[in-house]
Formats: C-alpha cells, structure tokens, sequence
C-alpha cells in the first residue's frame, strides 16, 4: 500500500516535470516583455553536469547559481533519485519502455561503466576548456530537439492543414523558423528513445553521462536500500525489474539506483526497505572501472581531443563572452527563444567543438536590435548582460561589385533604410557610375561606419541582390 | 472629459452640422493634446458615413512596420488606430482588420508598437501575415507589372490607410502612399529602384478610401527606423482626407519638403489633387 502511494508519487512528480519542461519550452520566447526571469531555464541552471563542465572549462563561477547548489545538496542527500522522478528525458524514456514492453529480449547485457568513461572523456575536454560534453546532457538533447525539430514540425504541419481546418491556424508559429541542426538533433532524440526497444531505460542505464556525474555524487547517497535477510527467499525478481541495473538482490548500487521504490513494491514477501543512514556505502558497489581502463580513455582523451579544435571566428549571439565555447552548454535556450530565429545551432560542419552552439545566422535573419531575450535566457552566462547599445556581434561590409547603386547607378539604400542604429551606421554618399549600358549616372551608394555598425545583420537579411551586397563579418 | 475637450468636441460637432449634408470637407485637420481625442475628432468633422458603411469589413492599414515604442513615432501612434477602429465600428462596419507586413518581426512590432493592445481594446481582429495568405495579383502599374500581395487586402470591402509622417532616406518621406508597402509581400526592396512610381503604382491599385495620417509625433531624420528621441518633434496633428495626393502633399511640408517626386506623380495620374482645402478645427 505504501508503495503503491510511493509509485503513483513518483509518476505524479515524472509527469510534472516532463509537463513543466515543455510548459517552460513553450513560455520560452518574445511575448511582450523584454526582460525574462531565470526560472524559465531554472531545469538548465540546476544541471549539475551542464554547469559543472561549464564552470570547469571556462573556469570561472559565473554559472553557479543557487538552483545549481540546491540540485547539488539534494543528490548529496538522494542520490540519483533525480533520474527516477524529475528528469523529462529519463520519463520520456520509462514512457517509452513502457509502451514497447511487449518486446522482451534477450541479449548480452553491456557493462555500466561506458557512461564513466564518457563522463571521463568529457571531463578532460571541460580541462582543455572545451564545453563539448554538454552536447549529450539529457535537458540539452530534449530541449534541442524539441526546438530545432519537434516544435518547428509541428508548426510547419499545423501551417499546412490550417488551409483545411482553420481553427488549427492560430496554433502555428507566427513565422515558422528554419533550424540547421534539426536533423542531427532530432535523430539522436529519436535514437535514444528507440534504444528502449534493447532494453527499458538504456540510455539511462549505460550511456548518460548527467547519470555517471549524478552518480559518483551519489556514493554519499543517504536513502539507502536494504534487505531483510530473514524475509527474503532469494527469487531475484527485484534484480529483474529493476529498471536502473541497480542490482538490489545481488548487492546493491547506490550510484545506480533511482529510488524508485519499484523493487520494494513488487517484492514478494516485501523483504526490501530503505532507510536513512549518513554511513558510508559498503564497497560492493564500486564503479567496477578497471584502473587501466581508466587511464587508457585519460591518455587518449588527452591527446585526441586537441584535433577537435574548431574555428572560433564566427558570428555569435549579443553579449557573447570571448570563451563562448567553454560557458556555453549547447541547451538551445537562446536558439529557442530568439524571436527573429538568426540564432542558429552549428551542424557538424563547423566541427566538434562548436557543434550546437548558437551562431548568427545572417544569412536566414538578424539580430533585433531592442531585443534582449537571450542574456536572460542563458543559463551559464556564455550570452553576458548586454543592452541595444552596447551590442556588437560582427562588423557590415559592401561589395561593391555587386551593390545596385555601386555597380548598376540604380537607386536602392534599403540596407540604410532598415539599419537600426539610431544615427545609421551606414551612411549615404553621393557616387557616380557608369551603367553597364555606359550611362554616367548618379545615385547615393551605402558605406558602413565600422565604430557604429554592431553587425545585427538586417542590411545582409533586406538587401535585394543575390548574393547579397552587404554581408555581416566576425571582428 | 476636460472641459476645453468638450469645447473642442462642440466646435468639431459645429463644423460637422454647418458643413454636413451640403459640403463635406475634403480634407479635416485638427490639432491637439490627445493622439486619440484629435483623430476623434477630426473624423467626426469629416464625416462618419464616408469612414465605412454598415456591414462593411474594414482593412485599417497603419504603419506597424518597426520594433520601436510609440515615443520614437517609427510606427503609427497606437490611440490613432484605436480611434480609426472605433470610428469604423461605430459608423457600421462588421468587421474591422488591423495588420501589417512589418520589417520587423511581427510579434516584436505588434506589440512594441502598442497597437495590438489598443486595436483589441477597439474591438479589431489583429491579423499576423503568413505566406499562405500571400497571392499574386496583376497590379497594372507603370513600373509594378505584378506582384505578391496579402490575400486580406483583396477580401475587405474597405482600406484605411493610417500612416505615420516620418523621414526617409530614399523617398524622402514616407507616409500614406509608401505605407501601402505594408500588405504586399515578396522582396519589397526592390520596389526602390523606381520607388515614386511603384507606391503611386500601389495607390492606384489598392485604392484606400480613407487616409487618416498621424502626425502627432513626426519622426525628422535617421527615418524610417529613427530610434533617437531628438529626431522626434511633437507636431499634434492629425489629418483625415481621402485625396492620398493632397495628404502625402500636406504630409511632406511638415517635414519641409514641397512637392515630393511621388506626389507629383500620382497628380498626373490622376490619383488627387496637392492642393486641397484643408478644415482646420
């Protein structure tokens, strides 16, 4: 009975916060106010791995916040109880082994310590100061693919069949965005959930890292699991059921266990019980990581990791810090919540180390000028505190080969029209040109003031010629 | 109600009574403290009946085009568009559409602008564009062949045309027949190259009923854009006609330009006249 409430508990708390996930994705964006409080991100600023690797990498404490101390306290405390009744990609997960459970396999069970050496690899990487281990936390794959794939289908579905249903139009997207990294996003998404059809929570169990971080914390877990000997009558069904791997019958893993309770209700002569006690765990559940296995992954990260070097020079988002790549945690938040959608996830063209990182995509839109969403969207602070004035994210050049009054004399300056900047960073001058018709004509070209142009990007999104005239540089 | 307000209101209802039945004004000026009291009132003075007819679905058609606040007059003063709204339900239309093509994105604009806020609070249906609205439509110009337009602007019964009078680097002004730019779609930057002819192209092809030009605040330089507080001058205007030539015309001396190119333009086509009698109240 008591676990039968305990059960339902948890399924209320899953369910919460998988809703409060996508309540907070939905909420995340221009609705009228330019100032966005931090609890929109707070799934994102509690990440214990996220903020960790980016603390690590850029080694700075700009990214510490109390929600991240309270997670930290609270796994002290419950160990990877985190995994079993808040993690929206771990709920996703167990509601997915669910509705595949008719599939029962049989199949050679991987070790659990990839996710250690993953969480190793990754770790050395945050040393070099490169955040690329944030690319596979659990928040961060959902949020990704629910921005750059999930949410942009849907609307572009909606946009579609609004012409056949009109009601559905007022649920679509005001301007439906394009997303680079769609695609590399949404299939690992979609891998993850499929490996449920291996085995009931496998990403969970072997491969997350968040879960190896949460739980090497968890050795000081303080629920702890115990059996009374006399009850039991050693059938074992707790080790089959249990959904983490975490072994109760045949000595317990506290750095595995999600204290779901699932082995203490269908245990048959309810021999299992948890109780608190600060004691030291036992040493049977070491990580069982041979120390050559450890150092093997410690040395080749070393010397590997270099050649994931990637281009730094690139467009960034307002207020970007020059270690953009080590703060930044690769969650989307900015990505999703960009009203004009010119933040863009990098593919893996631009390389590993800057693989979902948002870029400014001039080429697709610009950066608003009174806009100020993202500083408060970032959860590590790599988007520092900017204003409309104080923006400077790359620097306009013409080309006049192709620019209209430049090369043709035709009229145009459409790129001064829209140029925000209150005193316009792109000037007119008076030029003269002979037409490829050989007319001497005169017209007002655009030349751009390097001081005063932030590179938003709206003179390369408006000017008419293609390629476009003017483009927007790295400084 | 301040009492100099109703006072205001009594001369305005005055003039209306006096000149009602025999001769409409063909143009109302009015001047005053209040965006949304001078727009009132000037459209009373110049005639509720020729604002819409009963049943009518009306397109009121203001400059949303720019994510900035009212106070930096980029966009049409948003108690202008209420006032329009209003004076277009209370003259009987059915249905009354606020939208715009903005430069900006939609979402910033409409409500940065204020007027998705008080065009609600009128009443209106606040319309967001999509492409799917968009269709192409022969526009039988003299530089504009054919062009994308929204689908809205073709259903209505009615165009009022509420723009704002703000400097522009090209055209030099932009105000009631530019602001046309806003319900076509398509890459609107190469309407430039022979801008003056392409919005009396515009003109002639929508064929707005009612222009109702804010010049409450005007916007001096650095337009369309502006974003600077020291370009703004506070002129209190407002002018309600349905001659586009003459309220560009009117328009543009405020911003000390005669005779602008596109004016000249659409009076040789026919479109109105510079020169019209203007009832200041």
């Amino acid at each position: 009975m008591k676990y039968r409430i305990l059960r339902w508990a948890r399924r209320a708390s899953q369910a919460f916060f998988l809703l409060l996930f996508f309540y907070l994705f939905l909420k995340t964006g221009f609705f009228g106010s330019d100032e966005l409080s931090p609890w929109l991100s707070f799934f994102f600023r509690s990440d214990l791995y996220a903020v960790g690797i980016s603390i690590l990498a850029s080694r700075t404490l700009a990214a510490l916040s109390l929600f991240f101390l309270a997670m930290a306290a609270s796994t002290l405390l419950l160990g990877r109880a985190f995994c079993g009744w808040v993690c929206p990609l771990g709920t996703l997960n167990a509601l997915f082994s669910w509705l595949f459970r008719a599939k029962k396999r049989k199949f050679k069970k991987p070790p659990l310590k990839y996710k250690y050496l993953l969480l190793l690899i990754f770790f050395v990487a945050a040393l070099y100061g490169m955040g690329l281990g944030a690319v596979l936390d659990p928040l961060a794959i959902l949020f990704r693919a629910a921005a750059t794939a999930i949410h942009p289908g849907a609307n572009f579905i909606a946009e579609k069949l609004s012409r056949l249903i009109p009601a559905l139009s007022s649920y679509t997207l005001v301007e439906p965005h394009l997303f680079y990294g769609a695609l590399s996003a949404g299939l690992l998404l979609l891998a993850i959930l499929l490996l449920n059809l291996v085995e009931e929570r496998f990403w969970c169990r072997y491969l997350c890292p968040y879960g190896a971080l949460l739980s090497l914390l968890s050795r000081a877990n303080s629920l702890k699991l115990k059996i009374d000997l006399k009850k039991c009558t050693k059938c074992g069904i707790c080790d089959a059921i249990c959904p983490a791997s975490a072994t109760p019958f045949s000595g317990w893993k506290p750095g595995e266990c999600y204290q779901c309770f699932r082995c203490h209700e269908v245990c048959p002569e309810k021999a299992i019980f948890s109780e608190f006690s600060l004691r030291k765990n036992p040493k049977a559940q070491s990580l069982n990581l041979r120390r050559r296995e450890v150092l093997l992954t410690a040395a080749s990260s070393l010397l590997a990791l270099p050649l994931l070097r990637a281009e730094k020079r690139v467009l960034r988002p307002p207020g970007a810090t020059k270690d953009f790549t080590s703060r930044c945690i690769r969650c989307g938040e900015c990505v999703k919540g960009c009203p004009t959608g010119v933040l863009q996830p990098m593919g893996l063209f631009y390389g590993l180390e800057n693989y979902s990182t948002p870029r400014l995509a001039t080429e697709l839109s610009y950066c608003e000028y009174d806009c100020l969403l993202c500083q408060y969207l970032c959860p590590t602070g790599a988007i520092g505190p900017f204003r409309p004035q104080t923006k400077k994210m790359g620097v306009a050049r013409v080309d006049r080969s192709i620019c209209l009054p430049f090369a043709y004399g035709q009229e145009c300056i459409v790129c001064e029209e829209h140029c925000p900047v209150p005193t316009k960073a792109i000037k007119l001058i008076d030029v003269e040109t002979i037409t490829p018709q050989g007319k001497r004509v005169k017209t007002r070209a655009p030349v751009v003031v390097e001081d005063l142009c932030i590179g938003c990007g709206i003179c390369e999104n408006k000017c008419p010629q293609s390629p476009r005239a003017i483009k927007v540089y790295p400084l | 109600m301040k009492r100099r307000d109703f006072f205001r209101f009594l001369m305005g209802s005055a003039a209306y009574f006096l000149l009602g039945g025999k001769e409409k004004p063909q143009a109302v000026e009015a001047k005053g403290e209040d965006p949304y009291e001078i727009t009132r009132r000037a459209l009373r003075a110049f005639g509720l009946e020729r604002v819409a007819s009963r049943g009518d679905v009306v397109l009121v058609k203001p400059n949303i085009g720019w994510d900035r606040k009212p106070e930096q007059a980029a966009n049409t003063n948003p108690y202008v568009v209420k006032a329009v709204v209003e004076a277009a339900y209370e003259a009987g239309a059915k249905k009354v559409l606020v939208l715009d093509n903005p430069c900006n994105p939609a979402k910033r604009t409409y409500y940065r602008s204020g007027i998705a806020r008080e065009a609600k609070k009128a009443g209106a249906e606040v319309v967001f564009l999509r492409e799917s609205h968009l269709v192409k439509k022969k526009i039988g110009g003299e530089f504009l062949k054919e062009w994308e337009v929204y689908r809205q602007a073709l259903e209505v019964d009615r165009i009022i045309d509420v723009p704002i009078v703000k400097h522009h680097s090209l055209a030099g002004a932009t105000i009631a027949m530019k602001n046309l730019m806003g319900i076509i779609g398509g890459r609107r930057g190469y309407l430039h190259r022979h801008i003056h002819t392409a919005v009396v192209d515009l003109t002639a092809f929508f064929k707005p009923t009612l222009y109702v030009i804010d010049a409450y605040r005007v916007l001096r330089a650095h337009g369309p854009v502006g974003g600077n507080l020291s370009d703004v001058i506070l002129t209190k205007r407002v002018l309600v006609t349905s001659d586009p030539v003459g309220a560009d015309a009117w328009g543009a001396r405020l911003l000390g330009l005669e005779n602008p190119p596109w004016v000249k333009i659409g009076e040789e086509r026919g479109l109105g006249l510079r020169k019209m009698k203007v009832l200041k109240i």
